[in-house]
């Protein structure tokens, strides 16, 4: 039998992009994935079919569910395209997004890109040791922008980062406030910390790729080389020759022989069924497809898969003496400041991301405000720019009612209801008034089951030994297979607060060194 | 773009210069107005389904649009009329403007105090109750819904 790669890779987000990243150094890499692509970049002359989209996508939340500014955004389409009808999912209460795309979800991230400590990986089988080669590797690949306060150790190492990106607007006013003496041992009290972000944006040249350019458009343009996307990784193997990426490959399941996997999928441009072989098989498409594709290949339809997700809430507030202010200048779309709270209102670590308000189109925000129109013109105008957003994310653990099973006409039934907590929330609302911005209760808006788009914990990794149902051991093997592995957060038996992207791709890598070929 | 049937695309081409120019003070332009058409041929089905109010006659008795749309907004959340209007300010920003916030920022440009800020701000909150009287007057007087 002829083996198409020693390894396949299937999906070609941050798990695929770093696995390859590793493994291309010592084997042949096939990798498959539907990897639909950003539209080629080209200058866009009508700005209705810029801004709105050629079939107004941009306004899809007049009437229809809401979606992210990002992922709304018409350029930003080809990130969620398609995944409801080739990767389908049945819930009552799933309000998240898949991603088909190259790159994976990564697309339209907010960057932050954190180290998990030890305090995090609790409940790992793994610590901080076993990756902080590969959090360096990374930091150095990608480019990763940071550091500047203590807050950064509590983000990661220091080592090798660029310099931070300039915080801007109401948030520049925030930082300096949570600075002064007075107000730093406040939040110290209350065991808060505010610094610098930890971003995979460039704020110098790093590689080849440009240092970040402020120009208001970033959900707007999908070409920005400065903000790292997995795809940047894998489109550069490619031309290296050290990896083979299939596009419109529909991965469906996989059968392990005594000396080799094969993999069913679905060539999409002919709807052909093709089948590839190869001595390993690493599955990095996604907590919930990964786990779909494992279901499908042991037909089990009755087992129900443990389901994470990071619980969020936003916290909106306003800065009374920036009213007025223009807040466009060196303002970006990324996370502008950190938050982590490890204090006695939640079991774990909480871990927020500041947000200015900029860079989307203000329309989105018209009838967020209390007046008729025109007053609420003026508020766009005006009030926008003095305003900003703490987005908090919770951790999670296994609990009853988040599962996922697979249902005998192939969908995925996913049970992901919302969770509020508030208590947080409220002692935040608190620090920020202590920093002179306004914020409320009634004020906080919770996100939807799904809606923090980290997924993780489908095909937990757990100690020898200690090996059930759908588990995988240390090295990320799958239990009852020998040669397929995951790589992505589907292995994580926990998901700690922080935004988990770096970790994912750092496990992969970890995974992938140590794979016996 | 696409575009509608022509009888239909005269009424939206009415609403959109009228709510442009009650709300917005600028005219529409041509892009917008396909722009419009377009709105209400994509997310048509599920316009059907809010809360409607007779546009006809909010056009041709030239109705307060602004007073109309505040108060069934407080009464019919996700109303039709809102839904139009809502459209109409995202055509505005780009019609005025490639940048977001351009235009809707210059507007009121000069007003740089957090002071004179509050002052306007709270003028809107009494004109809006002002406006919220006079919608609901107009809603009931003239039959909209």
């Amino acid at each position: 039998m002829t083996l198409d790669a020693g390894v396949i890779i299937v999906g070609s987000g941050p798990a695929g992009a770093a696995a390859a990243l590793e493994l291309s150094k010592i084997t042949e890499v096939l990798m498959l994935d539907i990897g639909h692509s950003a539209p080629e970049e080209s200058p866009v002359a009508d700005r209705f079919v810029e801004l709105l989209g050629q079939r107004l996508e941009g306004m899809s939340i007049i009437s229809e569910p809401y979606l992210s500014p990002k992922l709304r955004s018409p350029l930003f389409r080809y990130v969620t395209r398609s995944w409801r009808e080739l990767s389908p999912i049945t819930s009552s209460d799933f309000k998240g997004e898949l991603s088909l795309a190259l790159g994976g979800l990564a697309n339209a991230w907010g960057s932050g890109l954190y180290e998990f400590d030890d305090t995090d990986l609790r409940g790992f089988p793994i610590s901080y040791s076993e990756l902080q080669p590969f959090y360096l590797s990374l930091t150095k690949h990608i480019g990763i922008s940071g550091g500047g306060d203590e807050v950064a150790s509590l983000l990661g190492s220091r080592e090798c980062l660029l310099p931070p990106m300039p915080v801007a607007g109401t948030l520049k006013a925030l930082y300096a406030h949570s600075q002064r003496p007075k107000v730093k041992a406040f939040l110290l009290r209350n065991r808060i910390h505010i610094g610098r972000q930890r971003l995979g944006i460039l704020t110098e040249p790093h590689r080849g790729r440009p240092a970040y350019t402020f120009d208001g458009k970033d959900f707007f343009r999908p070409w920005k080389a400065a903000i790292y996307n997995p795809a940047y990784t894998v489109r550069e193997l490619e031309a290296l020759g050290k990896l083979r990426f299939r596009r419109g490959i529909l991965v469906k399941q996989f059968e392990e022989f005594p000396d080799r996997v094969r993999v069913d999928a679905v060539d999409l441009s002919s709807g052909q069924p093709v089948k590839f072989s190869a001595r390993r098989l690493l599955l990095g498409a996604g907590a919930i497809n990964s786990a779909r594709i494992v279901l499908q290949s042991f037909k089990d339809y009755s087992t129900r898969l443990p389901m994470l997700e990071n619980p969020i809430s936003f916290i909106p507030f306003i800065h009374f003496a920036s009213l007025g202010s223009d807040s466009k200048e060196n303002s970006f779309t990324g996370a502008q400041l950190a938050l982590i709270f490890d204090g006695p209102e939640h079991r774990d670590r909480v871990q927020g991301s500041f947000y200015n308000l900029s860079g989307v189109l203000s329309s989105d925000f018209l009838f967020d405000f209390p007046f008729s129109a025109s007053g609420n013109l003026f508020c766009l105008a005006k009030i926008l720019g003095a305003m900003g957003v703490l987005q908090i994310y919770y951790s999670d653990a296994p609990n009853p009612e988040s599962f996922l099973s697979l249902s005998t006409e192939g969908a995925l039934e996913v049970h992901c209801p919302a969770r509020r907590f508030g208590k947080v929330e409220g002692k935040l609302i608190n620090a920020l008034r202590k920093m002179g911005f306004w914020s409320a209760s009634f004020l906080v808006r919770y996100g939807e089951g799904g809606g923090s788009f980290h997924y993780a914990g489908t095909l937990p990794m757990r100690e020898a030994g200690d090996s059930i149902g759908f588990s995988t051991d240390r090295f990320g093997r799958l239990n009852r297979c020998n040669h397929v592995y995951v790589v992505d957060a589907s292995s994580f038996p926990l998901l700690p607060a922080k935004n988990l992207s770096l970790t994912i791709m750092a496990n992969a890598m970890r995974i992938a060194s140590k794979l016996m070929l | 773009m696409s575009r509608i049937a022509p009888g239909q695309s005269d009424t939206l081409q009415s609403e959109i210069a009228f709510i442009f120019h009650e709300i917005f003070d600028v005219n529409a332009q041509q892009e917008a107005i396909a722009a419009y058409s377009c709105f209400h041929t994509v997310y048509g089905a599920s316009l059907s389904t809010r809360k409607g109010v007779n546009m006809t006659r909010v056009l041709n008795r030239r109705l307060d649009v602004e007073a109309i749309e505040f108060f069934l907004r407080t009464r019919y959340p996700g109303n039709l009329l809102t839904c139009k209007l809502w459209a109409c300010a995202y055509l505005y920003e780009a019609q005025e403007g490639v940048a977001p916030r351009g235009r809707i920022q210059a507007r009121s440009g000069r007003i740089t105090s957090p002071v004179l800020c509050l002052v306007i701000l709270a003028w809107f909150g009494f004109r809006s109750a002002v406006k919220w009287l006079k919608g609901g007057l107009q809603v009931y007087w003239h039959h909209l819904l």
